[in-house]
């Protein structure tokens, strides 16, 4: 008689082959034309900021994973860590100094991933954390962003972008200000302050036919990507739809009730980080709610903070907070949107 | 009653399952082959979890093919049958082909190879048998579902309120295809057995669900009902989504309607049989011959002639491994049941059970994970394919923390152990595992609890017992006071005793001197 | 003046809300089972003794009284204390090793029948009525209603009880949990 004894593991027997790098490596794939559309836009900037953003999440990762004792190339090999800092560099300016990404990395990689038990356990979102602590530590790095290249003055090269985020030094040919220029939103809230009306500020050729001029097109691509990952299955299309429509409805009241005062749904869309998150950041499938409904809940949520932060918060740009603020509240809305299992009607 | 109408045009889907590659082909084009009759025949007693029958043969016993070697000890048990002829050589606990190849009592029969069939219970009048003989004759053959749990058969026909019948010949796991084999070879044995079924339940239709991506099996039948003139048979082909041949997804697909919670298809007025236990009754009824045997695949890549198998209950899984030509250096696991909820075998000196679908070999690259395992990223991947819309992520973060009881609200009891969430898995857990440990935890701290609770009032009970009998003591002891009067005549007694001594002394005393 | 104005307002209003408070928590008092109970609830009901006192409801008394540590139930274990923790909004604490260890496997009382005397000293000493015999007459316990406290072992002149694995429905099978993260548990071994 055959005595030999054979693997005894459970089902599944013949296992599927998705894996986690495999969902991190489609998340960026999918990023790759947003990010060749940014660099057209504003130039080589981004590609240092991603590049310095990686070395150091990387460096954190592998120190915390040290610390806490994990295996290292097991962790390191999900590439969860340079999503993160991917995701950070394209929400910070391309010429934002390199210790943004230094202490938005700290943020996002030590304290919101692994002082939080690590890959799966964090309750925030870790690029948002880190971007939401350096944009309100220093505002004044983060405002600085740099004009569309067609409309531009003076096109910063590789060396200029390199210059300037290293030792903070810009070309001195031209003055900071041609070389520099607020964000669309920004533009937006400053003239607002300075009691400008809407089609006043957005006739200024930082805007584009529908968005921001370069940023209506980023976010296009951003739509590609996203579509390719709903396509792909690596995220449910219930987060974006909920937030693109949220965002539309909620803000269409006050667009109408004074269109002078309060932005567009269109302008809401297309300028500034919204397309990003809804597709990329919001997804993040480890702080966002697990079920359904709770999934657009959560989104529902999302837009409404933005739009509420946008138009009457402080800050040109709402969205990171939003999520932030949807994040602690997800196990929440789990709690109160347990699915019906089969069969369990009334 | 309810009336169920089923429309084979607008069939009802179930949340999640998987398009898994079905593997089938293999074993399908190969005629289906009669294993031959091995050395010794393993007959495991265990009928379903916690219930094993009684043996009622003892070692050294000739036993002839149909012999009854076991009686059910709990209602939910049932009958073995002795599968050949030849002599019990042990009854031992061996391993068996179950889930976690549980320890049963295992009757070894060393066969004489003759095949000597004993004394067959034959029916004559097979026309004129009623609901109650057929259900009788259910329970003498010791039928029970052959599709998966092993519950016994006759059990599911005791209510009267059976609208419909269901034959589930939708095998969703890949690999498996002896229900498909046994509907191209039997079709007629099938019909007649539905007949026997229909009026055993009294239900008035039979639906045999068919999986869509099988031919030939479903214009075969219907040629035999059409030459038959039978409309109270429909055929209807199901969407191949795992996992569809679950019962209570493939009611939900077939009619629409959710089996309760907790409940069972009868609750709907359903029941569901599989085909192998039709053609096992036809076979009781019409030749005498109870469940000695049935159908079963073995495939996997390490297997040279993947083939289904008419093999005897209790033939080692070693002799058909054997039969089909399988490579023993390239297996890596063998499997009894599929590859999405089969179990591993440790060793192949184990014989196939009732509920033995089938056995796979598989080599060690069809069995790799791809990664170690990581933590889970709550990708929700497992809510989407989940065929009962269950939370499988926040069912694992809860019992990873021990957090048992919160597994329970969030409807712990309700999964099925698919399987569909741990193959979809990125971080490659093992979910089920989780599950079923969840499980079985659970029903031990109920246990538990139930234990305890007793305990409590037995306890409160003596207490009150305890103080019952101080009080009557008590009481007791005030009675023999009253009984011996108040206490100042006692005291003016004692004095008059003690004076008594005293003057006594004194008058002593005074007499000395 | 002033400052004697603000004070009758304040405290004006201090008595008020004070009043509300008072009528509030009155009228809508929840009338929810006594905290001696809910502990009692919790504790294993083996009425063992070895937290000291003698049964269950006197411990869950104490504890409610705030008289003594919630970590002296060892057939509770370190879950019972987890949950008691829980209750009372307490730290979790070890379990105190003085009241003894956890047992691993759940163990009932058996009478060694044929050494058994009758000296009804057992059945004297169950808290739960599990030992039925009488003077001169053999014991037996009735296991399923045994809870393992092992009180009748000390009194038993001749030794005759011993501890066996508890009975359990034959549908009752615990299964390991599985281990998750195999390579974390290596890495963190070297």
């Amino acid at each position: 008689m055959n005595n030999t004894l054979f693997n005894t593991q459970s089902a599944p027997h013949i296992p599927n082959k998705n894996t986690v790098t495999k969902v991190m490596l489609t998340v960026i794939c999918a990023l790759i034309p947003a990010i060749m559309a940014h660099i057209y836009f504003f130039g080589t900037g981004l590609i240092i900021q991603i590049l310095i953003s990686v070395f150091f999440a990387l460096f954190f990762e592998v120190i915390s994973l040290k610390l806490l004792k994990k295996p290292i190339i097991l962790f390191i090999k999900d590439y969860s860590a340079i999503v993160t800092a991917i995701l950070f560099a394209l929400c910070i300016s391309p010429v934002a100094p390199w210790w943004i990404s230094f202490i938005g990395m700290f943020f996002a990689i030590v304290v919101a991933k692994h002082l939080f038990g690590g890959l799966g356990q964090n309750i925030f979102n870790p690029a948002m954390l880190g971007f939401a602590i350096v944009l309100i530590s220093f505002p004044q790095a983060m405002s600085v962003w740099l004009p569309v290249q067609e409309i531009s003055h003076y096109n910063m090269g590789l060396l200029d972008n390199l210059r300037a985020i290293f030792i903070q030094q810009f070309p001195s040919s031209v003055s900071f200000d041609t070389l520099t220029q607020a964000t669309p939103l920004d533009s937006i809230k400053t003239g607002i302050s300075q009691e400008l009306s809407i089609s006043e500020i957005t006739n200024s050729p930082v805007f584009g036919n529908f968005g921001g001029l370069g940023w209506e097109w980023i976010a296009n691509f951003y739509f590609l990507g996203g579509l390719f990952l709903i396509y792909k299955k690596v995220i449910s299309w219930r987060i974006p739809v909920t937030i693109l429509l949220t965002t539309v409805v909620f803000s269409l009241p006050f667009n109408l009730y004074n269109a002078d005062h309060f932005i567009g749904p269109i302008q809401h869309v297309f300028s500034g980080g919204l397309m990003l998150a809804a597709f990329f950041i919001a997804t993040d499938p480890t702080t966002c709610c697990s079920s359904h409904k709770g999934l657009i809940i959560f989104g529902i949520g999302v837009a409404i903070l933005t739009v509420l932060i946008r138009e009457f918060g402080n800050f040109p740009d709402g969205v990171a907070f939003g999520i932030l603020l949807m994040n602690l509240s997800a196990p929440f809305i789990d709690k109160l949107t347990i699915p019906q299992a089969f069969g369990q009607y009334e | 009653m309810r009336e169920i109408n089923i429309n084979p045009n607008q069939l009802s889907s179930f949340n999640g399952g998987l398009h898994l590659k079905h593997h089938k082909t293999d074993t399908l084009n190969e005629p289906l082959a009669i294993a031959s009759i091995p050395d010794k025949l393993y007959m495991s007693l265990r009928i379903n979890r916690g219930n094993i029958s009684k043996p009622v043969v003892s070692v050294g016993d000739i036993v002839l093919k149909g012999q009854i070697i076991a009686v059910p000890d709990s209602p939910n048990g049932s009958y073995i049958h002795a599968s050949s002829s030849g002599i019990v050589s042990a009854i031992t606990t061996k391993q068996t082909a179950s889930p976690d190849t549980d320890f049963a009592t295992v009757v070894i029969i060393t066969t004489d190879k003759k095949d000597q069939w004993c004394q067959r219970p034959l029916i004559d009048n097979i026309e004129k048998l009623n609901s109650q003989d057929i259900i009788t004759a259910i329970k003498n053959a010791g039928l029970t579902g052959l599709g998966g749990a092993g519950f016994p058969t006759h059990l599911k026909y005791k209510s009267e309120n059976i609208s419909t019948l269901i034959i589930n010949g939708a095998e969703c796991e890949p690999y498996i295809s002896c229900d498909q084999q046994l509907m191209i070879d039997f079709p007629q044995q099938l019909i007649d057995g539905i007949f026997l079924m229909l009026k055993a339940s009294g239900a008035k239709q039979a639906i045999f669900a068919l999986e869509d991506q099988v031919g030939g099996i479903k214009s075969k039948l219907e040629k035999i009902l059409a030459e038959q003139n039978i409309n109270n048979i429909s055929i209807i082909k199901v969407p191949t989504i795992y996992p569809a041949g679950g019962e209570k997804q493939l009611i939900k697909v077939l009619t629409g309607l959710e089996v309760p919670s907790g409940g069972f298809p009868i609750n709907l007025g359903i029941i569901v049989q599989n085909v192998g236990t039709i053609k096992a009754l036809n076979d009781f009824i019409k030749c005498g011959q109870p469940l000695i045997d049935r159908v079963i695949t073995v495939a996997g890549d390490a297997i040279n002639q993947p083939q289904n198998f008419k093999a005897l209950i209790g033939t080692p899984i070693s002799h058909l491994l054997e039969l089909a030509k399988y490579n023993p250096k390239n297996t890596h696991k063998i499997i009894i049941g599929g590859p999405m909820m089969g179990f591993a075998m440790p060793h192949t000196d184990i014989g196939i059970d009732k509920t033995s679908n089938c056995i796979l070999a598989l080599s060690k690259e069809n069995t790799q994970q791809p990664a170690d395992t990581l933590p889970c990223i709550r990708c929700g991947d497992c809510v989407n394919v989940c065929p009962v819309n269950l939370l499988p992520q926040q069912l694992f973060w809860y019992i990873k923390g021990e957090n048992l009881e919160k597994a329970r609200e969030h409807h712990l009891f309700d999964c099925i152990e698919c399987g569909a969430c741990a193959w979809v898995c990125p971080s490659q857990i093992k979910l089920v595992d989780y599950y079923r440990y969840a499980k079985s935890e659970l029903k031990y701290l109920d246990f538990k609890r139930k234990k305890s609770d007793l305990s409590q009032v037995r306890h409160n009970l003596r207490d009150e017992r305890l103080q019952r009998l101080k009080d009557e003591r008590i009481a007791k002891r005030k009675n023999t006071k009253l009984r011996t009067g108040d206490s100042a005549k006692i005291k003016r007694d004692l004095q008059a005793t003690l004076d008594r001594v005293k003057n006594a002394k004194s008058i002593r005393d005074n007499q000395h001197e | 003046m002033q400052p004697i104005f603000s004070l009758l307002i304040i405290s004006a209003v201090a008595l008020i809300f004070g009043f509300i408070v008072m009528w509030v928590s009155k009228k809508f008092r929840v009338e929810g089972n006594p905290i001696v109970d809910q502990i009692n609830a919790i504790l294993p009901q083996t009425q063992c003794g070895q937290c000291d006192f003698p049964g269950c409801k006197p411990y869950a008394t104490a504890i409610a009284n705030g008289e003594v540590p919630i970590n002296q139930c060892p057939p509770g274990g370190d879950e019972g204390i987890k949950q008691l923790a829980e209750l009372l909004d307490l730290e979790v604490l070890e379990l105190n090793p003085d009241n003894g260890d956890e047992k691993t496997m759940d163990m009932v009382v058996e009478i060694v029948e044929e050494d058994c005397i009758g000296c009804t000293k057992c059945i004297q000493v169950c808290p739960v009525d599990a030992i039925i015999g009488a003077a001169k007459q053999m014991h037996t316990v009735i296991l399923d209603a045994c809870t393992g406290c092992d009180l009748c072992i000390p009194a038993c002149p001749v030794d005759c009880i011993i501890t066996i694995p508890a009975p359990m429905p034959t549908t009752i099978q615990r299964l390991n949990k599985p281990t998750l993260y195999n390579y974390i548990n290596q890495a963190q071994k070297l």
